[in-house]
């Protein structure tokens, strides 16, 4: 397959995915702002085990792009892209690392957390208050919770993707 | 694909750094404001005293004077009435003050303690 044509359909999966999210009122269960289950890392998740790093960074960047685009706006797009960028990277490296112990879930996990950690981050750059951080714990612990979900969903997309034919067809 | 112990290290590492940044945040919060005491009769302010800058261990009491009279201590971040003459005591019932915004009030003497923050527009013991 075209790695334009892979790639482009891989920025809409995301895409549709992080948009459908946005109906799920995940805050009237949890009354934290900004608060998502961030099931777009799937895709991230998938291309990360399945293609390579450059792929997953340049379908994560033109995902963000897009979605600030088409639903957020400048602040959306800083974010999520501080967020996605270091949720990427301790993801690449854990599956780089190639520990055995070590499945989806914690991989997941720690995209999660590091992901909460980017944005948090990016609120201290533009907000310039320590007090941003204070944030942060409620933030981790809910990743915990999120990065399992993300977890199940990435497991059940590898299961299925994972035959042979299919992994031939998909390179 | 189930769930290995590297996993449960991972979400273990995630959570206790939440519990310590939390902590942190916590304890800071307690500590990093100086606390003022506000001690107020008829209306009048007849004392300020910052209880940060009691020493812990340390304890300073207030004998205050008027229909009944009250003893009120003051301890490192922390003030209450002691002991009062008034019938109902529930000044002395109200127990410590630790946070900014308690207060504790003995009406039989008109006697108020209030805390304030460093903020406060009250620095100086005026008597």
């Amino acid at each position: 397959m075209k790695k334009i044509a892979r790639n482009a359909i891989l920025v809409v999966l995301a895409l549709v995915i992080s948009y459908l999210e946005r109906f799920i009122p995940l805050q009237a269960f949890v009354p934290l702002p900004g608060i998502k289950l961030g099931l777009a890392n799937i895709i991230t998740i998938f291309i990360l085990y399945f293609y390579d790093i450059p792929t997953a960074v340049i379908v994560l960047f033109v995902r963000i792009f897009l979605s600030s685009l088409l639903f957020g706006g400048i602040t959306s797009f800083v974010f999520s892209l501080t967020g996605g960028l270091l949720a990427l990277l301790i993801m690449a490296i854990l599956i780089k690392l190639n520990i055995k112990p070590l499945t989806i879930y914690g991989i997941s996990i720690a995209g999660a957390a590091f992901h909460n950690f980017g944005q948090i981050l990016a609120a201290y750059a533009i907000l310039q208050d320590i007090a941003v951080f204070g944030y942060l714990p409620f933030l981790l612990i809910s990743s915990i919770v999120t990065g399992i979900i993300t977890a199940v969903f990435s497991n059940l997309v590898l299961n299925r993707l994972s035959k042979p034919d299919l992994i031939k067809l998909l390179k | 694909m189930k769930p290995k112990i590297g996993d449960f290290i991972i979400a273990f590492l995630v959570l206790s750094f939440a519990l310590l940044l939390s902590y942190y945040y916590i304890s800071k919060a307690n500590t990093s404001e100086n606390l003022v005491a506000v001690i107020s009769q008829n209306g009048k302010i007849i004392q300020a005293i910052n209880l940060s800058e009691i020493k812990a261990g340390e304890t300073k009491s207030i004998n205050i004077d008027g229909t009944f009279s009250a003893i009120i201590t003051a301890q490192h971040n922390k003030i209450r009435f002691e002991s009062s003459s008034c019938p109902d005591k529930v000044c002395v019932h109200t127990g410590w003050l630790t946070k900014k915004g308690q207060s504790a009030v003995c009406l039989p003497n008109k006697i108020i303690i209030k805390i304030q923050g460093k903020k406060s527009d009250v620095d100086i013991i005026v008597k």
